[in-house]
């Protein structure tokens, strides 16, 4: 073959960058977003291997070694109590440890079922409008005139006083035992406290994906859609869903921090987590018992509980950073 | 507006009723009610509980009349006897309830018996109210009767109970609220006339930080530095809880402090009072920051800036009035906050107000004060929202509400 082939001028090569490519890249830009989803992600791996690592069992109670101060060791057998133990002498570092899992587990549980409930809520009703929506909407606005946290309280209180009130599928506790690690009947309370976490706090997320609908739905591409004879159900999953996801995934990552802060005040307050399962904020409902005469106490849960609402903090304000074109990098969550 | 307004508050009492009944409901299937309690008794064998008693008992709690009318009563104190025109009464027989149920014994295959309550022996008629076994009358909630407390005090009013906690909660959060109010907006102004300056980069940090602390750990570390460790190391300290002292006390450089005096409810009170204006200014600030913001792009700010105007009478007077006008809503929302008072902060600090009530209510199973403090609240947020919207278009005159 002599046949010279002319050189054509090569077209520019111009790397085609996926939406979800461009996040990525932004979201590894923010350098404490990207430090605090790897603390997380080290919490969470250290607490999945807590029945492992951690030097005693999760209950161990020690009659001999009430309030032992951290670092010190058992008076009896002289083991190492590296952040002390508690009023009956079960081992504090043990207990923070398995927290780490049951608290950050049920934060995204609880995160998980809000967004879908509420996604679902604020499709229908954006999407369908009339009575569907009508239906929605009052009822979201019900559910807000009531005082979040009473109202959480008391249906919490007579949850637990009563825990055959409502039938829990067998599947879900499943979930949360395995999810969380904990006693098939301790995961059968973290049931009732999740699923009165999750009616209570949908109605966020609908409204704001009712309203993202609301403005995609008037687009031209889903007018071409169905002038294609798209069905309903095609519309919503193909092009209303992605098209309204990105503020969907910031809303979920608030929710994530809102909900740790969530149970830790409310198994502190008493009508969360009960006592055996260990959480950060029933460690610390103990330590504040005692801290007049322990002031240690308090800071062994109350440590790792604001430095994982911060960390959770960072990463849901980096992501929502990546996904809004507009946002400087290295706003405010780079001078915190 | 007047039409406007008639809406509202149709649509008001129409979320009232449907709250009261959610209410309600949820105090229905409240469990430790006193029959559960007779019944245990009973089943117990050591007290013999006579089928008087358990009459008697339920008359008390209202348990033999039907669902419907003990809602009715409850809610707005009817029935309460026969209807009474002209010296007429009617009803009087209308049966509205169940004295004694029927029993039937069930005699299974394998020779074991069960005694059942089914149907009714003796029906209780509306003349029953009066001339039975005595009743409490009630007003009904919807006019501020919430009943009697069964556990906190027993068998006294809640209304006694409510006024008793009122005044605490409303001097922590208007205080908290007004000192957020005073301290967060000027911030926010200057953080938005200075946008991205290091003041507002600093305020920026500070509201993250106040929206991610969790307000009880921010209270607990405010104890152990002010209560304890202030004590500890002989500097003046502040009381860990309480809304005064059982006894006098002694604080460095103060000298002695006489329990109840006005200085030693100062001094309980600087604590609490602190952490709710520290956890609340940042939002506060963030929204009139926002709102300014918002307002300093506006047409009329730039005109009156090329008009010459000063620009401390720009921000003050043109943008600062027109951003405060959302502001509006907010405040209106603070309302039921002022009542049912903050639950964590009252709960570290052992402030005897309203959210502690509540607490307390719950852990002694006193359902009925748990209620009237959810249906207080929620009466109040639904008249917030009509304030506000009221508010609205007194502030702006282009809102027109129809």
């Amino acid at each position: 073959m002599t046949t010279q082939v002319i050189a054509v001028e090569q077209p520019v090569e111009r790397p085609v960058e996926s939406q979800w490519s461009i996040v990525r890249r932004r979201f590894l830009r923010h350098r404490m977003a990207v430090s605090s989803l790897i603390l997380l992600v080290v919490l969470f791996g250290a607490s999945l291997l807590a029945p492992w690592i951690a030097p005693f069992p999760r209950d161990a109670i020690d009659l001999n070694a009430q309030f032992l101060a951290p670092m010190s060791r058992n008076p009896a057998t002289g083991a190492l109590h590296i952040l002390g133990t508690d009023h009956i002498g079960r081992d504090l570092f043990t207990r923070v440890l398995y927290s780490a899992r049951i608290s950050l587990m049920l934060a995204v549980l609880v995160a998980t079922l809000t967004s879908v409930i509420g996604a679902i809520m604020g499709l229908l009703a954006g999407y369908y409008l009339g009575w569907v929506d009508t239906l929605i909407t009052r009822s979201l606005e019900f559910i807000s005139t009531f005082p979040f946290l009473t109202i959480l309280l008391i249906l919490t209180s007579l949850l637990l006083q009563s825990p055959d009130l409502i039938p829990i599928p067998g599947a879900f506790i499943a979930l949360i035992q395995y999810g969380t690690g904990v006693p098939g009947d301790e995961a059968a309370s973290l049931a009732l406290i999740v699923l009165a976490l999750a009616v209570l706090s949908w109605t966020g997320t609908a409204r704001l994906m009712r309203g993202m609908v609301l403005s995609v739905r008037e687009q031209p591409f889903i007018e071409s859609a169905r002038a294609l004879g798209a069905s309903n159900r095609r519309i919503i999953m193909r092009h209303v869903l992605p098209n309204s996801l990105p503020p969907l995934i910031v809303d979920y990552t608030l929710a994530i921090n809102g909900v740790l802060v969530l149970e830790s005040a409310l198994s502190f307050l008493g009508y969360g987590v009960q006592d055996p399962t260990p959480t950060w904020g029933n460690i610390l409902a103990i330590a504040e018992s005692n801290m007049l005469n322990h002031p240690w106490m308090p800071l062994v849960p109350g440590i790792p509980l604001v430095i994982a609402a911060l960390a959770v903090n960072f990463v849901g304000d980096g992501i929502r950073d990546a996904f809004d074109p507009r946002s400087v990098l290295g706003g405010a969550g780079a001078t915190g | 507006m007047a039409a406007f307004l008639i809406r509202r508050i149709a649509q008001m009492i129409i979320v009232i009723l449907l709250s009261s009944v959610v209410s309600y409901a949820l105090l229905n299937i409240a469990p430790g009610g006193p029959l559960t309690f007779l019944r245990e008794m009973n089943n117990s064998g050591r007290t013999r509980v006579t089928p008087e008693d358990v009459a008697r008992i339920k008359a008390r709690f209202e348990l033999d009349l039907d669902l419907h009318i003990r809602f009715s009563r409850w809610l707005i104190g009817v029935p309460d006897g026969p209807l009474v025109i002209g010296g007429q009464t009617y009803l009087a027989d209308w049966v509205i309830g169940c004295k004694t149920p029927g029993k039937v014994r069930l005699r299974y295959p394998d020779g074991t018996t069960e005694i059942i309550e089914e149907g009714c022996a003796a029906p209780l008629t509306l003349q029953d109210l009066v001339d039975g076994p005595p009743r409490r009358d009630s007003r009904g909630i919807l006019f501020g009767d919430f009943g009697l407390s069964q556990a906190i005090l027993r068998d006294r009013p809640i209304t006694v109970l409510i006024e008793s906690r009122l005044p605490y909660t409303i001097a922590l959060m208007g205080m908290s609220t007004l000192l957020s109010i005073l301290i967060g907006v000027p911030i926010g102004v200057y953080s938005a006339v200075r946008q991205y300056s290091r003041f507002d980069y600093t305020m920026t940090t500070m509201a993250f930080l106040g929206a991610s602390l969790p307000t009880f750990f921010v209270g607990i570390m405010a104890i152990l530095i002010f209560a304890i460790g202030a004590k500890g190391a002989g500097l003046p300290y502040l009381p860990p809880g309480d809304a005064s002292a059982a006894r006098d006390y002694v604080v460095p450089l103060l000298g002695t402090i006489t329990k109840e005096s006005p200085l030693d409810y100062v001094l309980h009170f600087i604590m609490p009072c602190g952490i709710l204006v520290f956890t609340s200014v940042a939002g506060w600030s963030r929204f009139v920051r926002a709102s300014m913001l918002d307002v300093m792009k506006q047409d009329y700010v730039r005109t009156a800036r090329a008009k010459g105007v000063r620009e401390r009478i720009v921000i003050l007077k043109h943008a600062l009035r027109n951003a405060l006008i959302p502001f509006i809503t907010l405040l209106a929302g603070t309302l039921p906050g002022l009542f049912a008072g903050a639950i964590i902060t009252e709960t570290i600090f052992n402030w005897p107000g309203m959210g502690r009530l509540l607490i307390d209510a719950l852990g002694r199973f006193d359902y009925t004060v748990a209620m009237a403090v959810l249906y207080v609240t929620i009466v109040l947020t639904m008249i917030g929202y009509l304030l506000s919207d009221v508010l609205y278009t007194i502030v702006d005159p282009r809102i027109r509400l129809n």
